[in-house]
């Protein structure tokens, strides 16, 4: 593989900017709604990003985020008619505090008890709002359509989710050479050598979680007004979590683009597989992380920082694992 | 004047008295020597010091200012700074990175992370990590490690500056290097505590010394008192062979 300089980095991504922004014209319905969810899954693996790969934490329950932000959008366009737009500032914004609340006292957890953590307050959500008529209890809630044509809704989306993910990409950037950045990455590490440097960790763990809530709110908002009808069940969903965590540790966890990289990778590889092979879909999904996974081990974008060499792999593998 | 006074500081854990009423004082600009066999708590001593673990009871006095039940993190903005004993460093950074932090968060709370860099990068140029800025800390010798860990307790610009054992694994001529390095810094009006198993380092360069035994403290004074005093011997080399040498 050839080694990526910051200028080079530069150009694919204002290339990839520009492809992007373009695409629609070129491609077909199916294609853009693909390329959408993709997007959205960009963004969810760059939010799980801020807190797991620059703060450290295991975070496997970020789908809470999701399925709070879908159902503030939900709740406020269809019982107390907000637009769409302040409907979703309320979604990221309930999202973050309510992130910031429950951090104060979960962020203490760390390692799989935070995970215990975080599942129990995803399934808590999901049985509370089953059962309260406000949200429309477990049978789910039907949002106002998008008005204008299937083609327009599309167009609006897809726009809409890839200025989404762009904002959350460059939010990551801003916050990796940033204070925050610095702070995030020396709790990572270890929380007391942290303090002892100066760092008071729990503000900042509380930021970063804040943080990743806020942008996965903002999705789960989108997300609700673009299907048009989310039940409990559904948003507050463990499997998606993981998902977005994979993606972001295939790509690259703690770089910027990397959970980017690994949403791309896997929603579209599960895609072209989902299609051709519907049975081993999952069998083939799991093989491909299983190889990503021994070979580059950081992730995607370590291909782009060293050059890739059998043996050099192969005293890795004998030094660190097997 | 005193900067750092220790007034019956205990610790125990569960049933163990890991320190044991321990008073002391460390005069301002003075390199105070802390000595005494593994396990006799002088690295707990330090992490009472700078807040890692909660006093059983006792005070200490920064300045004249009690701060026991400080966090860490107030300790080091007070001016404290500790270098561990067990190298720290984050390993996934670069060398400079990770002295990079200690400047933006340490006693001056840099908000210009450019002035940060200048910072970390004097910092690593004292110690004679100049070169080796943008190395990862896994890919750095032992040797510059334990330089890192000195430039990451500098870079917070302390009053006061705990040492663990950082020549601990080095060769003679590393330890040589160190001492006078530590010393620079102490010319430069910086109080040094210093726990050292070196012995050499540790007497030629204390003022004064401080011997710990399970916990409690048995001799405090001139480094050429302690060297001769009955009681640290024979907690180092044990009662019997004190004996057998006539002690």
């Amino acid at each position: 593989m050839v080694k990526v300089g910051r200028k080079e980095w530069f150009m694919i991504g204002v290339g990839g900017i520009f492809f992007l922004a373009l695409a629609p014209s070129l491609l077909r319905g199916y294609w853009v709604r693909l390329l959408t969810s993709m997007f959205m899954f960009g963004i969810l693996a760059e939010s799980v990003n801020i807190i797991a790969g620059y703060c450290g934490y295991l975070a496997l329950g970020n789908m809470l985020f999701f399925g709070l932000g879908a159902y503030i959008q939900a709740v406020l366009m269809t019982r107390f008619d907000f637009s769409f737009f302040l409907a979703l500032a309320m979604a990221g914004m309930g999202a973050s505090l309510f992130a910031a609340v429950v951090g104060l006292l979960i962020l203490r957890l760390r390692g799989q008890y935070f995970i215990m953590g975080t599942m129990a307050l995803l399934e808590l959500m999901r049985e509370i709002t089953s059962n309260v008529p406000l949200t429309g209890g477990g049978q789910g809630i039907t949002l106002p359509i998008f008005p204008g044509d299937v083609t327009n809704a599309n167009l609006f989306f897809y726009y809409f989710m890839f200025g989404l993910m762009i904002l959350t990409a460059a939010c990551t950037f801003y916050i990796s050479k940033s204070h925050l950045g610095y702070a995030f990455r020396a709790i990572k590490f270890d929380e007391d050598a942290a303090s002892v440097m100066g760092i008071n960790p729990t503000p900042y763990k509380t930021a970063a979680w804040a943080m990743s809530a806020f942008f996965t709110g903002l999705a789960g908002g989108g997300y609700a007004y673009w299907i048009t009808f989310i039940e409990p069940g559904e948003v507050y969903q463990i499997a998606p979590s993981i998902k977005m965590y994979l993606m972001m540790v295939l790509g690259g966890g703690g770089t910027v683009l990397g959970p980017i990289v690994g949403a791309f990778f896997i929603e579209f590889i599960s895609e072209v597989v989902w299609g051709k092979f519907l049975e081993l879909h999952f069998l083939i999904l799991g093989l491909i992380l299983v190889f990503v996974v021994i070979f580059v081990p950081k992730g995607l974008m370590d291909l782009t920082r060293r050059r890739f060499s059998l043996s050099k792999l192969r005293a890795e593998l004998k030094e660190n694992r097997v | 004047m005193t900067i750092l006074e220790g007034r019956r500081i205990t610790k125990s854990f569960g049933g163990l008295m890991a320190v044991n009423k321990v008073d002391f004082e460390v005069q301002e600009g003075e390199i105070f020597g802390l000595i005494g066999p593994n396990g006799s708590g002088k690295t707990t001593l330090l992490n009472l010091i700078n807040g890692i673990f909660p006093l059983t009871e006792g005070e200490i006095l920064f300045l004249g200012q009690r701060i026991n039940g400080f966090k860490p993190y107030q300790i080091t903005h007070l001016g404290i700074g500790r270098a561990f004993q067990i190298v720290r460093a984050f390993p996934d950074l670069t060398v400079k990175e990770n002295v990079l932090i200690g400047s933006l968060f340490g006693a001056k709370r840099r908000k210009d992370i450019g002035a940060g860099m200048k910072a970390a990068e004097e910092v690593l140029n004292f110690v004679g990590l100049g070169a080796r800025m943008s190395h990862k800390v896994s890919e750095i010798t032992i040797a510059d490690r334990k330089r890192l860990e000195l430039a990451r307790a500098l870079v917070i610009e302390p009053k006061l500056l705990l040492l663990d054992e950082v020549m601990a694994g080095l060769n003679m001529r590393e330890v040589e290097d160190l001492m006078h390095m530590i010393l620079e810094v102490k010319r430069r009006g910086i109080t040094i505590l210093i726990i050292e198993h070196v012995m050499k380092a540790v007497m030629g360069i204390s003022a004064r010394i401080m011997v710990l035994h399970e916990g409690r403290k048995i001799a405090l004074g001139l480094p050429k008192e302690i060297s001769e005093n009955k009681e640290v011997i024979q907690s180092y080399l044990g009662k019997r062979f004190g004996r057998r040498m006539g002690i």
